[in-house]
C-alpha cells in the first residue's frame, strides 16, 4: 500500500513541478512583451478557436502594437459570465454583446455611449435595423457584429417520397402556419405503428426560447410587452398570444406532429439533418451547418405566417461594446478594434468562416459565391422586409427567462393561458425594479 | 433476506442463480459504459451526424468505420487543449498537495484537539461544503478581487485548497485513531505538530488518497469559477475548451467528443492508481 501511494505522490509532484515551469514560464515571458503594446481584453462568443484566430489575423498582422487576449467563453456560460466580470472592479475592456442585452448593460452604465466617438457616415451600410438594437434611449452604445433571419427549411427528399409538394423558394413567397402544419400532418410517419413517429413533421431549432417562438404571437397581431416596455400584462397574455402559444403547444402534443422535449438547438439539427424530420423552423446558420450532412438534400421556404396574419420574422444578432470603465490610454485601441470586428472585411469573413449573417451590406457583395443563393436571396429580403426585433427593455433577460419557462411548459402540456397569465406575473415583477 | 425453499436449493438452481446474477451485472456495467463507449467512437469518427446509427439503434455507433485520431490532433493544435490540459493539471495537481497538508491538519484538530467552539468550527465547515457555488460566486469573487489576486494562478488555487467534504473525511478517519497512541506520544513530550508529521500523518493512506481524488476532481471539473476569477487566456482551463465546443448556432460534435475524451484521461488514471486507497477513506465515511 505504502509503495503505491508513494508511487502516487512522487508521481502528482513530478507533475506539479513539470507543469509548473512552463505555466510559470509562459507568464513571465508574455507580461514582458506586453510591455510596448496596448493589451485588450475582449470578452467574446467560445466559437471555435481555430476559426476565431483565422478571421483575428489580418488584425494582428496590421496591428503589432495592440495585443488581444480573447477569453472565449462557452455559449452556455456566457451571460452568467458576464454579469459577474462587467459587476466586477475588473471589467474587460471590450466584449460582445447579445443584441436584446444591449439595453440592459446600457441601463447599468457597463458600455460606454459611442455617439460622439463613431462618425454616422461609418453607419451607412449596417442594416438599420441592427443599428437601432445597438441604441438605448436614442444613444448609440454597440456597433452591429451580426443580424440574423429565420425560415422553413425542408428535406427535399421526405418531401418526394410521400409525393408531397414542395413549399415556394422565392423571396417573400410563405406559405400559412395553417398550411404547415397540414404539411407537418401528412410527413409525420409511424410506419411500424409503435407511436413513435420515424419522421416527424416538424422540427423548431430553438424550441423554448423567445427568439424564434415570438413571431407567431407576433404574425396575429400580438406584442409582448407594452409599446414603452414597462408592462406584460394584457400583452404577453393577451387573446393573440395565447391563440399563438395553443397552435405552438397542439403540435407537441394535440397533433404530435413535433417532439417534446427536445431542447438543445444542434441536436435538433442533427435530427433534420440526418432525416429524422420533413421542416425545420431553423436561423440563417442552417445554411452552412445542413451542408455538412452529407447527401442531404435540403430547400429553404420563407418564414411562415398565420392567415391572415402580418408576416413576421425574427432578427437581432451580436453587437461590440467597449466598457464604460476602460482605461482613457485603451480607448483608442478598443475602439480600433471595434471597427474591425464590425468591418466589411471581418462581417465577410465571419461569415464564410461560421455561417452567420452579416449585419452590413457591403459584406454580403464581398461574397457573391457564398449569398448568391436563393436561400440567402429569401432571408435578405426577409431581413430587409418582415425583420422584427425583440423587445427593448433593460429587463430583457429577466423577460426571456419567464417566457422561455412558459413556452417550456406549454410544449410539455401546459395550459397556455394559465402559463402566459403565470409569466406577465413574474415578468411585470421584474419590470417593476427597473422603473 | 433468504425464503424456506432456497435452504435445500440445488446445485444446479444455485448455478442458475449466479448466472443471472452475473447477467444482471454485466447488464448494469453495459448500461453504464455505452455512454462511454459512443462518446470513446464518437472522438475517433470523423466530423458528421451524430444521430445516423443512433435512432434506430445500431452496433455501429459504438464501431467507428474509419477510425481517426485527426480530432485530437485538431483539438491539441488549433483548439488550445494542449495548453488547457497543462494549466488544469498544474491547478489540480497543486491545489490537491496543498489542500492535503492544510485539510488534514484542520480534520486532526477537529478530531483530537479539545478547544472552544470546536463544534461551531465542524458546523461552519459542513454548511461551507454544502452551500452551492453559484450562491457563493459573487462574494468569493469579490473576496479574490480585494486580495488583488483575480486573474492569477492564485484566484484558481487558493479558495479550492480548503475543501469542506476533505476535512469533514479526515475529521472522521482521525475520529477513529487510537487515543492511546495520541496519548502515548505526548506523554513523551512530543508537540502536536511533531506527532502530526511524524505519528499520524504516515498512517493515514486512504484518507490521503480519497481527498487528493476528491480535490484534484473538484479542480479539474471546474468551468465557471475560471471564467470570472481568472479569465486570460494564458489561463484556460480543459472544461472551457470542453464547453467551448456548445453554441446553439454550431456543436462541432467531433471536437466535443475528442476534448471530453483527452479531459478525461487524467482523472480516470489518478482515480484508478488509487482506487483502493479512495475506497477505502470513503468507506471510512459511515464510522463514527
Amino acid at each position: 500500500m505504502k509503495r503505491v501511494l508513494s508511487v502516487a505522490l512522487t508521481l502528482l509532484i513530478l507533475t506539479a513541478v513539470t507543469t509548473a515551469l512552463p505555466a510559470v514560464g509562459a507568464g513571465v515571458g508574455a507580461a514582458a512583451s506586453a510591455a510596448a503594446a496596448t493589451r485588450l481584453e475582449v470578452v467574446w462568443m467560445g466559437w471555435p478557436k481555430d476559426l476565431l484566430d483565422e478571421q483575428l489575423a489580418p488584425f494582428l498582422q496590421a496591428n503589432p502594437d495592440i495585443e488581444l487576449d480573447i477569453q472565449a467563453v462557452p455559449f452556455n456560460q456566457l451571460f452568467q459570465t458576464l454579469e459577474v466580470r462587467l459587476a466586477s472592479s475588473q471589467p474587460p475592456d471590450v466584449f460582445i454583446v447579445d443584441g436584446p442585452l444591449t439595453a440592459s448593460y446600457a441601463h447599468r452604465g457597463y458600455l460606454m455611449p459611442l455617439d460622439s466617438l463613431i462618425y454616422e457616415e461609418e453607419l451607412a451600410e449596417f442594416f438599420p435595423a441592427s443599428v437601432e438594437a445597438c441604441k438605448y434611449r436614442g444613444v448609440l452604445y454597440a456597433l452591429p457584429y451580426t443580424s440574423s433571419a429565420a425560415g422553413l427549411y425542408f428535406n427535399i427528399d421526405i418531401f418526394n417520397e410521400y409525393g408531397v409538394e414542395l413549399p415556394p423558394q422565392k423571396p417573400g413567397d410563405r406559405i400559412t402556419w395553417e398550411h404547415v402544419l397540414e404539411l407537418a400532418r401528412r410527413l409525420t410517419v409511424d410506419s411500424n405503428g409503435d407511436g413513435q413517429p420515424e419522421v416527424w413533421g416538424l422540427l423548431i431549432e430553438q424550441s423554448d426560447r423567445p427568439y424564434q417562438l415570438l413571431p407567431l404571437a407576433e404574425s396575429l397581431g400580438a406584442r409582448p410587452l407594452s409599446p414603452d416596455g414597462s408592462t406584460s400584462e394584457g400583452f404577453v397574455n393577451s387573446e393573440a398570444f395565447i391563440k399563438a402559444a395553443r397552435f405552438y403547444g397542439d403540435l407537441f402534443n394535440a397533433e404530435k406532429v413535433s417532439p417534446v422535449g427536445i431542447l438543445d438547438a444542434p441536436v435538433v439539427r442533427e435530427y433534420f439533418g440526418s432525416g429524422k424530420a420533413a421542416m425545420m423552423l431553423g436561423a440563417e446558420w442552417n445554411i452552412s451547418r445542413l451542408a455538412e450532412f452529407e447527401g442531404f438534400n435540403f430547400g429553404l421556404s420563407a418564414h411562415p405566417a398565420f392567415e391572415g396574419g402580418r408576416a413576421v420574422t425574427p432578427t437581432g444578432g451580436w453587437h461590440v461594446g467597449i466598457s464604460s470603465r476602460i482605461p482613457s490610454d485603451k480607448l483608442d485601441a478598443a475602439l480600433h478594434f471595434a471597427r474591425y470586428m464590425t468591418s466589411r472585411e471581418a462581417s465577410a469573413a465571419w461569415a464564410r468562416l461560421f455561417g452567420n449573417a452579416p449585419a452590413r451590406r457591403d459584406a454580403y457583395e464581398a461574397l457573391p459565391d457564398l449569398f448568391s443563393n436563393y436561400m440567402w436571396e429569401v432571408l435578405l429580403y426577409d431581413m430587409e422586409h418582415t425583420a422584427s426585433p425583440r423587445p427593448v427593455t433593460p429587463a430583457y433577460l429577466e423577460f426571456e427567462a419567464r417566457l422561455k419557462d412558459a413556452f417550456n411548459a406549454i410544449q410539455f402540456g401546459a395550459d397556455p393561458t394559465e402559463a402566459l397569465n403565470e409569466a406577465a406575473r413574474l415578468i411585470d415583477r421584474e419590470l417593476a425594479r427597473y422603473r | 433476506m433468504i425464503g424456506p425453499n432456497r435452504i435445500g436449493a440445488s446445485p444446479l438452481s444455485r448455478a442458475s442463480l449466479l448466472a443471472f446474477r452475473v447477467a444482471g451485472y454485466a447488464l448494469v456495467a453495459a448500461l453504464f459504459l455505452a455512454p462511454l463507449a459512443w462518446v470513446l467512437a464518437s472522438s475517433l469518427r470523423r466530423p458528421g451526424p451524430l444521430y445516423q446509427y443512433a435512432s434506430p439503434l445500431s452496433w455501429r455507433l459504438f464501431i467507428p468505420d474509419r477510425p481517426t485520431l485527426a480530432n485530437f490532433a485538431h483539438a491539441l493544435t488549433s483548439l488550445g487543449m494542449d495548453r488547457a490540459l497543462r494549466n488544469t493539471a498544474f491547478v489540480a495537481v497543486t491545489t490537491a498537495l496543498a489542500g492535503l497538508v492544510v485539510n488534514s491538519m484542520a480534520g486532526f484538530a477537529l478530531a483530537a484537539l479539545s478547544f472552544p467552539g470546536k463544534n461551531m468550527v465542524f458546523a461552519a465547515v459542513m454548511v461551507a461544503f454544502m452551500a452551492p457555488f453559484d450562491a457563493i460566486v459573487i462574494p468569493l469573487h469579490r473576496a479574490v478581487s480585494s486580495m488583488g489576486l483575480v486573474n492569477s494562478w492564485a484566484a484558481l488555487i487558493l479558495p479550492a485548497v480548503g475543501n469542506g467534504m476533505a476535512i469533514f473525511l479526515f475529521r472522521q478517519f482521525y475520529h477513529e485513531y487510537p487515543k492511546e497512541i495520541l496519548e502515548a506520544a505526548r506523554v513523551d513530550g512530543a508537540s502536536w505538530l511533531r506527532l502530526f508529521w511524524q505519528v499520524v500523518l504516515p498512517s493515514s493512506g486512504p484518507a490521503l488518497a480519497a481527498a487528493a481524488v476528491l480535490i484534484f476532481m473538484h479542480q479539474w471539473n471546474s468551468l465557471f469559477w475560471p471564467l470570472v476569477a481568472a479569465y486570460s487566456e494564458k489561463y484556460t482551463m480543459a472544461q472551457v475548451i470542453v464547453a467551448s465546443q456548445i453554441a446553439v448556432d454550431g456543436t462541432r460534435w467531433a471536437s466535443l467528443f475528442a476534448t471530453s475524451v483527452l479531459s478525461s484521461i487524467p482523472p480516470m488514471m489518478l482515480f484508478f492508481l488509487l482506487q483502493k486507497h479512495y475506497l477505502r477513506g470513503i468507506g471510512g465515511f459511515g464510522g463514527n
